[in-house]
């Protein structure tokens, strides 16, 4: 205010110019900086100014050259409008969006229905066999310690024998116009996950990085170090700033990541958990990549597998002398 | 009947304790549907602790590394409101003594929940 002399103008966000390293970023002849410890305030012009720290914030005193090589923590005091028209508006957009993407995907799953994974009912009939013996597979593997020894025998034969066991069946190999038939449904729900998810976000990504790009957005309350500022502060080129000055993009990031909290509590479980979903897809991708619903080849192998490793314990070892016990101590609380 | 409409599995109903099937038998019956259930619910008073502690910490002006121990302070303030709500009998609603108490503090959700809320509430009210 005291040496700057334009007038007042229409306020504006602070503007940084690429490279410029340790000038101070209004473009006016600015005095050098005074002894003492400094900070950046914004004039009624406003650029920026440095001014004295005002007494109650200095904890203490910045003796220019004896110091240990600190460097000297800049407060900046940021525009209002800024405040106004980036912070505010952009975490409420970011809200909206999810919720947007939480109910569009609500509505699409509700309107598929199942896909038919076959034409004629003997194949449905077929597929159903399958999937049933596979479930009856796996509840034996996990409870089977509550059979005797001889009927768990008895029924992992039934699954895994020779030539008739029900896993070494030969499975029909499906001709290519089922796959067609089927084909459009899968790529369907692939389609529709992928724009309820990753697109919405990435235009959004890049609008907030052409529009409000060039400035500090607001400061996260605990230090970080140096090596953040990669992170936090892409297109500002100032070393002297502190790392826990973050960037509109970085910020976009962080509302991303933090909303899923808020998500969680208004969706509960249906809540789109972006991280899973990914994890799922690579999953789904890494493994059986068909469009067909289920495939049987591969998950009565992958049962016959896991079959041959299992070996019978039986649980109800000690069961004689726990319910003594529980008897026991019955009798002591009821006598 | 169309069979391929629903797959439908008998669930497991319930799961004996301790969760590996090679053990032998446990004293204590699981319902997996209750234990879920269990979760979710503390899951979700935990997020909204750390959402509360996050814009308490931010309009306080806590700046630095104590605004951590508030976190922290909260979770154990709901973890506390939780043990009364389960009638100071933790074990019959979870598997172990320990998971209401230290459940989801490390979680990615609740410090990111935490760090933006304190970050929002600290800048609008002491940046601008």
């Amino acid at each position: 205010m005291a040496w700057c002399p334009l007038q007042p103008q229409k306020t504006q966000p602070l503007r940084w110019e690429q490279g410029a390293a340790a000038t101070p970023p209004c473009r006016h002849r600015s005095p050098p900086p005074p002894a003492g410890r400094w900070t950046f305030t914004h004039c009624t012009c406003t650029h920026l100014q440095i001014r004295p720290l005002a007494a109650e914030h200095t904890s203490s005193t910045f003796s220019g050259s004896g110091n240990s090589g600190r460097m000297p923590s800049a407060e900046l005091v940021l525009d209002r409008e800024v405040r106004d028209w980036v912070l505010l508006p952009l975490t409420a957009c970011v809200l909206l969006m999810q919720l947007l993407r939480q109910y569009v995907a609500q509505l699409l799953a509700g309107q598929s229905k199942p896909p038919p994974s076959a034409a004629e009912p003997a194949k449905q009939a077929a597929e159903a066999r399958g999937k049933m013996a596979v479930a009856r597979s796996s509840l034996l593997r996990a409870n089977g310690g509550f059979l005797p020894e001889p009927a768990f025998r008895q029924r992992k034969t039934f699954f895994v024998a020779k030539d008739t066991g029900v896993f070494n069946e030969k499975v029909e190999a499906r001709n290519m116009q089922e796959m067609m038939m089927t084909n459009p449904d899968a790529m369907q729900g692939m389609m529709k996950q992928q724009l309820s998810g990753l697109v919405p976000q990435m235009a959004l990504g890049f609008l907030v990085n052409f529009f409000f790009s060039g400035f500090i957005l607001g400061r996260i309350p605990f230090a970080l170090s140096p090596k953040f500022r990669i992170m936090l502060q892409r297109g500002i080129d100032l070393p002297s700033l502190d790392p826990s000055y973050f960037t509109s993009l970085s910020y976009y990031l962080l509302l991303l990541f933090g909303l899923r909290g808020v998500m969680m509590l208004m969706f509960r479980e249906k809540a789109i958990n972006d991280a899973q979903q990914m994890m799922q897809m690579q999953q789904q991708m890494g493994g059986a990549m068909n469009p067909m619903g289920f495939d049987m080849e591969k998950a009565f192998v992958a049962e016959r597998q896991q079959l041959g490793l299992v070996d019978h314990r039986w649980r109800l070892e000690g069961s004689e002398a726990r319910a003594a016990k529980v008897l026991r101590q019955q009798l002591a609380g009821s006598s | 009947m169309d069979p391929s409409a629903a797959a439908g599995v008998p669930q497991a109903a319930a799961a004996v304790g301790p969760a590996r099937t090679g053990d032998p038998l446990g004293e204590q019956l699981y319902v997996p549907a209750n234990i879920k259930n269990n979760y979710d619910v503390m899951n979700f008073n935990k997020i909204f602790a750390s959402l509360l502690a996050g814009c308490f910490a931010g309009i306080t002006g806590i700046i630095g590394y104590k605004g951590f121990l508030v976190y922290l302070a909260a979770h154990a303030l709901m973890a506390g409101l939780l043990t009364v709500k389960a009638g100071f009998q933790a074990q019959r609603f979870f598997p172990s003594s320990t998971t209401l108490a230290l459940g989801g503090i490390l979680s990615q959700t609740e410090l990111l929940t935490f760090i933006l809320f304190w970050t929002l509430c600290n800048n609008i009210c002491y940046l601008f």
